[in-house]
């Protein structure tokens, strides 16, 4: 009995690998696609070996709000939402759907890079800026 | 000369080198702890009854033997404030010889020397007048914010002030009230100004508490500071030393390059002497990776006199959160002309001057010396 189970489940098995490899040819990573493709809207996406290295680096604010004092953005466009370099690293120490409610402020940011002069744990908020017009503007 | 970091001693040593005629330039990644302050300014701790500073600091030098003030000359401070006064457009009042008392915007009380204008409120001379203060959670305001730092750019318009003294006067009784204590919220450019508008318009005099982090007077008081080194004409290079070059025991250069993208702008910067002004963890002078460091030339790091480079952290945590931790008190050991020592007692490079926070044996947020050592060791330091 127990030989028959293990037959059972050897032939199984290799029908199973048979299989992986035959569809594999016709239907190349269909899970990971259709997950991704599920999930786009709610800004879940795949990091690139590059932006893996540096993600770690947007975490670093520790939301002292210097930069606030900053930017030209905070106060031409303050009634409409809070819109503020602090704000925008501030979002990446949680998770990456985070990314999409940045999109206002990337926007209208001009890049001028003057709050990463004042920034005292050096947050690249330029490449952060960068990173999210890559993968939240609708293009 | 060159020194290293644009926080209260840097500009201090700077303005001072520069008043004595020598050529010097700053070199800053950023801001700082400075831009932190809440907007007073300690020179000496003191508890329960009055007592003059000469004799509690004469107490403080017994106790702790590796406090700056062991090389530092107090008499000095008044001479080094009034340079510093000439170039700083704010004001800063206060006291060479006594500590006042100054309402929190916690709600806790705090004993220090001077404060800056909108923060300049003694409380031991208020007497039985009636003080509204209201809070930080902005519940008075219309909307609940994030940061202070943008209600702060919100009230620098006059307009906003208006509409806050009519949210004001509907809201609370202020005909009842001989006094307005707001949390440090009135604009960040035109702070005096829009305390006048609203002192007009309510009929009331209004001050400001000192701020706690994330603070808005830190933000006034590093934008004063970087209009000083304006009015002074010291010009500013932005960027991280990467390297440095040194030729036995002096450094010869500096290379200064943009934090993020190293190869950009790169310059090289000689001097005869360099100036360390970095400060502690917050402002990037010291780092904990593998190992404790100093960032720009590498130096032994000292807790009382004891080298803590390869020391583990939880060594020099206490498990008490809110008292003195040793951490915060390692810095650079100095001789008494601020000459960075080795474990060995030989200066590490004979023209750097370390100053400011970055010394070892006070802790700046906790031990209430803090501005007193900065202003004297960033005097003491560009004086040679």
């Amino acid at each position: 009995m127990k030989i028959l189970k293990l037959c059972y489940a050897n032939i199984n098995l290799a029908f199973a690998l048979v299989l992986h490899f035959v569809f594999k040819k016709w239907f190349q990573r269909r899970g990971l696609s259709h997950f991704l493709s599920f999930y786009k809207e709610d800004h879940v996406f795949s990091l690139s070996a590059e932006e893996r290295v540096t993600f770690s680096s947007h975490s670093k604010c520790v939301f002292c709000g210097l930069c606030v004092s900053q930017c030209e953005l905070t106060d031409a466009h303050f009634y409409e939402k809070f819109l503020t370099p602090a704000t925008l690293a501030f979002s990446y120490t949680k998770s990456l759907p985070e990314v999409s409610s940045n999109v206002d402020f990337v926007a209208h940011c001009s890049s001028c890079r003057a709050c990463e002069k004042v920034c005292p744990t050096s947050v690249p908020l330029n490449r952060i800026i960068q990173f999210v017009k890559a993968h939240a503007c609708p293009s | 000369m060159v020194v290293i970091g644009s926080g209260l001693s840097g500009v201090m040593a700077a303005l001072r080198a520069s008043s004595q005629g020598k050529k010097v330039a700053i070199v800053r990644k950023g801001w700082g702890a400075s831009a932190l302050t809440g907007g007073i300014f300690e020179i000496a701790p003191t508890q329960g009854e009055e007592v003059q500073f000469s004799s509690i600091l004469l107490d403080l030098k017994q106790k702790n033997s590796y406090h700056p003030y062991h090389h530092l000359d107090l008499e000095m401070l008044s001479t080094a404030f009034e340079l510093f006064k000439k170039f700083f457009p704010l004001k800063i009042q206060g006291s060479y010889t006594e500590n006042q008392v100054f309402l929190l915007d916690t709600g806790f009380f705090r004993r220090a020397a001077f404060a800056m204008e909108p923060q300049f409120l003694d409380f031991r001379t208020i007497g039985r007048k009636k003080v509204l203060t209201l809070g930080t959670d902005f519940s008075w305001f219309q909307e609940s914010l994030l940061l202070p730092q943008m209600l702060a750019k919100k009230l620098d318009h006059p307009d906003e002030v208006r509409s806050l003294a009519q949210r004001l006067k509907s809201k609370s009784h202020l005909n009842q009230v001989d006094l307005l204590v707001l949390p440090p919220v009135l604009g960040l450019d035109f702070f005096s100004d829009m305390k006048r508008e609203l002192e007009h318009l309510l009929g009331l005099p209004v001050f400001e508490s000192v701020a706690t982090i994330p603070s808005v007077p830190g933000l006034r008081f590093q934008k004063a500071l970087d209009a000083s080194l304006r009015k002074a004409s010291i010009p500013i290079v932005q960027g991280k030393v990467q390297s440095f070059d040194h030729h036995q025991k002096r450094v010869t250069s500096l290379r200064v390059s943009d934090e993020l993208e190293t190869e950009l702008n790169e310059t090289t910067l000689e001097a005869d002497t360099f100036i360390l002004a970095t400060g502690k963890f917050f402002s990037g002078g010291l780092r904990k990776e593998s190992v404790f460091w100093e960032t720009v030339f590498h130096l032994p790091l000292f807790f009382e006199n004891e080298k803590i480079n390869d020391c583990p952290p939880q060594k020099l945590l206490k498990k008490k959160f809110f008292k003195s931790q040793p951490l915060f008190q390692c810095g650079v050991k100095t001789n008494s002309a601020l000459i960075p020592l080795d474990e060995f007692g030989e200066p590490c490079y004979e023209n750097v001057r370390a100053c400011g926070t970055l010394l070892q044996g006070f802790d700046p947020a906790q031990d209430g010396t803090c501005f007193g050592v900065q202003l004297l060791s960033g005097y003491k330091a560009a004086d040679i």
